[in-house]
């Protein structure tokens, strides 16, 4: 009865449940989709070319503007880009100190990602609990570094600011309260049309999802057991337990499960790094006016961030400025596959595959 | 109570203006209008400001706070507000149509109101065929939907008219098909002399739990509230059929969205909870119990189950809601009615 | 710690062995003549298990009139990195946008590996599209980032798409005032280039 011929739909960049500025190119036949092109872009800064005219110290707060949710994973990736670079190993201290507010800004991330999951599916509650969360961690984040969303924390070899006082004890006990909170959230949110929602949509099976490139929770979610923190361990992870939680289904329950319990995970870590925080210095290097010049050579770093994993290919030529910073997020490769997933699904499915795939598109236009 | 009242009014006006005496009737019937519109403003007004609160406080804020205290009369600035805003009329949409259709829609859900019963013997019309006339009128509001859809001149309007009305209109077998068991274990059309039966003996939510599960879902749907409102909510939809309209047209149509929550509320305490029943008399009270409280407050009770719903759930996607339509409700519908066919061979011999 | 991303130095050696003067290795990296780029990936994902592209990014060397793109290949199996390198001769005057009916006279070309390891599908777009690199064979070799019909490639050293604020000579922009206050209605990028015209005038 519908008619038979393929319409094109487009969900423009501009909508309420994209995740961001995203142009999909829908090819529709009645409520299925038969193609998709997805146009990206409108974000675009040029990050990668400011690089390349400022000195090394004032790139930092470029790579900030990337993932703009959970801001400090960028600034740590350049900044230990530099660090191998130069052969600097910052103190023991400061890596620690790293790790607990990369950990917080993983939390962040996440709490992020699943309420506004939940608000794309029609369950407003979710979203106004877990900013609710996010607030609490963003006054921490307040409190070490001066700002909520952009930090600009991470020096070369150490850290710009040290842990005021009284802040751990605030961290704990934060973290007492949201353990106990997040266990009513995943039972509140799971109920059986979620459930009717999310449950065999936007399936991507092992081998697709290594093959076309998809990285993080969404590969998690399809039963890769990969974190960047295991194969590769940085900073202080080796010295942390923790587990990385993986499921096989592939489908968008699973990338959500994934992400709620890596929640539970950093929550875990934190509380190990602050009980282990050695005292010691955070001074990074000259921390303030760095622009002398970098040993000249090439080096690539990935690490795991909130989305996936991150890599920088950083090219330097001797001078102050780096000659070529290309930065892999995760994000652009997990948007790059959005348009083989959605085949066959319905348009109201679309919402919940790309809040399951959770993509910012800071980090995919930089 | 509330018939006392009106009595003794319509009894001081015919002496007033010396009406002669056939004219009761009808005036009974404009008094009843008088208070089922009433009860419509005050459901709607209040409805829509516990929905505010209530899940503003279930999502850890604090809702409306500043016209008056706690911020009563937020929904009457909201009505001056949208009175006093500009009436568009989108190009190219057909003008009488759009203009007409949510008047139309308003006059249908106060023609239902008018049919229903507010006590033991508040109500209006003869009430023998009262199951059957309000779900009827109900049946009237997606071909409305369709106008008013398809009257907007957009793409996107007629494709959520469609599926509203598809929507609306494949809930109402169901809707009907779970009551069909009370009308055979009743013998009657009469929601009075059900509500009356329940009051002697017992509730019917014991005899025909799955009637009431059904019902209750149906009316959902029916009312096109989370998790049932896919076709506003659509992402492409924008806001479906109500899309173009804005000031007055939009306050009717939200009026009918509460009009439908109080119908579809009112019906099922009828049929499944008593109506009217509950203790006259409770051991602390000084004063007996009017009958119309108990019923206004299990009605309360069914709306706040509506706005909590609207704050926990995700909303289902549209041909969800057909599949659990058509494969799921009316089987059980049917189910219900043999239910209640042994029911009544075994209890009311 | 520094993170340890240990380099598969026996596949280099391997590869040198299977694919002769193909490639030369600097270092930990092999270094891939362009055109063979295509067949050591595929026996590199398929032979050696290199299962996981890291990184494909392109390099523009405007000193040694070359333009270099670099791969980085994992092993999830084996966890280890291999760096690929393919250096292209460089071309002054690629500034032009190709469509997929136009065959580009560029010499930036090389081999698209998108049909071995589908996720260089974007990554191969962006180099395009920053740097002018043509991947023959890619499905859509069209821009990705910047609008389709941008003419110009950004990340190249020598592009002029914008004018760096810090470069604008406020002090001329003041003295040309003439002690009046200059507002100016559109762009500020036009009025300067009048200024320098009226500048390279008046001298």
């Amino acid at each position: 009865m519908a008619s038979e011929k393929i319409v094109e739909l487009n969900m423009g960049p501009q909508h309420p449940s994209t995740h961001g500025v995203l142009r999909l190119m829908l090819k529709i036949k009645g409520d299925t989709i038969m193609d998709s092109t997805a146009h990206i872009g409108y974000l675009h800064r040029c990050i990668e070319k400011l690089h390349e005219k400022r000195h090394y110290m004032w790139c930092i707060p470029l790579t900030n503007r990337m993932d703009y949710v959970a801001a400090l994973h960028s600034e740590h990736l350049f900044v230990q880009a530099v660090e191998k670079l130069m052969n600097i190993e910052p103190s023991e201290r400061s890596q620690y100190v790293r790790v607990i507010l990369l950990e917080l800004q993983r939390i962040a991330s996440h709490l992020v990602a699943i309420g506004s999951y939940g608000l794309d599916l029609g369950q407003m509650t979710t979203w106004f609990w877990c900013f609710k969360e996010r607030e609490i961690i963003l006054t921490l984040m307040e409190e070490v570094t001066g700002g909520r969303l952009f930090h600009n924390e991470v020096r070369l070899g150490g850290l710009k600011n040290d842990l005021p006082k009284g802040w751990t004890e605030k961290c704990l006990s934060m973290l007492t309260y949201l353990d106990k909170k997040w266990k009513d959230y995943g039972k509140f949110i799971e109920n059986e049309l979620f459930f009717k929602r999310t449950k065999g949509i936007g399936v991507v099976s092992k081998k697709d999802a290594m093959d076309w490139g998809m990285h993080g929770p969404s590969l998690r979610g399809s039963g890769w057991n990969l974190d960047v923190r295991r194969y590769a361990p940085y900073s202080v992870y080796d010295k942390l337990d923790f587990d990385v939680p993986v499921k096989d289904e592939g489908d968008s329950l699973a990338r959500y499960r994934v992400r709620w319990e890596e929640v539970v995970q950093s929550i875990r870590i934190v509380r190990q790094a602050i009980k282990n925080l050695p005292q010691g210095p955070t001074e990074g290097l000259r921390s303030l006016y760095f622009t002398k010049p970098v040993t000249p050579g090439e080096v690539y770093v990935i690490n795991e961030q909130a989305k996936g994993e991150a890599g920088v290919y950083l090219v330097s030529d001797g001078t102050s400025k780096p000659y070529r910073a290309k930065y892999k997020t995760p994000s652009f490769c997990n948007t790059a596959l959005l348009p083989k997933i959605i085949v066959g699904h319905k348009i109201a499915d679309i919402v919940a595959i790309i809040g399951s795939l959770d993509p910012v598109f800071g980090e995919v236009d930089r | 109570m509330i018939n006392e009242l009106m009595n003794i009014v319509i009894d001081q006006v015919m002496l007033l203006l010396n009406l002669p005496i056939f004219l009761r009737d009808y005036l009974v019937v404009i008094g009843y209008g008088v208070f089922a519109s009433l009860v419509v403003g005050a459901v709607a007004y209040g409805g829509a400001y516990v929905e505010r609160k209530l899940i503003a406080r279930i999502q850890s804020r604090y809702g409306p706070q500043h016209p008056g205290p706690a911020g009563i009369l937020i929904n009457l600035a909201d009505f001056v507000k949208l009175i006093s805003k500009e009436d568009i009329v989108p190009d190219g949409a057909d003008s009488v149509s759009f203009r007409w259709a949510p008047i139309a829609m308003a006059t249908i859900l106060f023609f239902t109101i008018m049919l229903l019963p507010f006590g033991k013997d508040l109500f209006a019309v003869d009430q023998s065929f009262s199951l059957l006339l309000p779900v009827a009128l109900l049946s009237l509001l997606p071909v409305a939907i369709l106008l008013i859809g398809w009257a907007s001149n957009s793409k996107y309007t007629y494709l959520g008219a469609l599926r509203s009305a598809v929507m609306s209109m494949s809930y109402e077998i169901p809707l009907l098909l779970s009551v069909v068991g009370l009308v055979i274990l009743t013998g009657t059309l009469n929601i009075v002399t059900m509500a009356e039966i329940q009051d002697r003996g017992l509730w019917f939510v014991l005899l025909q739990p799955i009637g009431l599960l059904v019902f209750v879902i149906s009316m959902i749907a029916t009312a096109e509230r989370i998790p049932f409102d896919m076709p506003f909510a659509e992402s492409e939809l924008v806001a479906g059929w109500k899309t173009e309209y804005s000031g007055v047209r939009y306050a009717l149509t939200f009026l009918v969205e509460y009009g439908l929550v109080l119908v579809t509320s009112v019906i099922v305490v009828f049929l499944f909870f008593g109506g009217w029943s509950g203790p006259t008399s409770l051991p602390n009270l000084p004063f007996k119990i009017p009958s119309e409280a108990w019923l206004f407050f299990k009605v309360g009770i069914f709306v706040m189950a509506y706005i909590v719903m609207r704050a926990s759930f995700p909303r289902l996607r549209a041909d969800q809601l057909l599949n659990l339509c058509w494969k799921y409700l009316i089987p059980l519908g049917v189910l219900n009615i043999g239910i209640a066919v042994v029911e009544r061979m075994v209890l009311w011999v | 710690m520094i993170q340890n991303l240990s380099i598969a130095k026996d596949v280099v050696e391997e590869l040198k062995e299977k694919f002769g003067d193909v490639i030369q290795s600097e270092g930990d990296v092999a270094v891939v003549n362009e055109d063979f780029i295509a067949k050591v990936c595929k026996y590199l994902k398929n032979e050696k298990g290199f299962d996981h592209l890291s990184n494909l990014s392109a390099v523009d060397l405007i000193k040694q009139n070359m333009m270099c793109v670099v791969y980085h290949l994992w092993s999830t199996e084996k966890k280890q990195l291999i760096i690929l390198k393919a250096f292209l001769p460089r071309d002054p005057t690629d500034k032009h946008v190709c469509h997929e009916d136009d065959v580009c006279d560029g010499v930036q070309r090389l081999p698209s590996i998108s049909k071995i390891y589908p996720a260089a599908d974007w990554h191969e777009r962006e180099a395009f599209d920053l740097f002018g690199i043509i991947f023959e064979g890619h499905p859509n070799m069209k821009r990705l980032l910047l609008k389709e019909d941008w003419i110009g490639h950004p990340l190249r050293k020598d592009d002029e798409s914008g004018v760096p604020a810090y470069q604008i000579d406020w002090k001329l922009a003041m003295m040309r005032s003439n002690d009046k206050f200059v507002l100016n209605m559109g762009s500020i990028n036009q009025k300067l280039e009048k200024m320098k015209e009226e500048k390279e005038d008046g001298k």
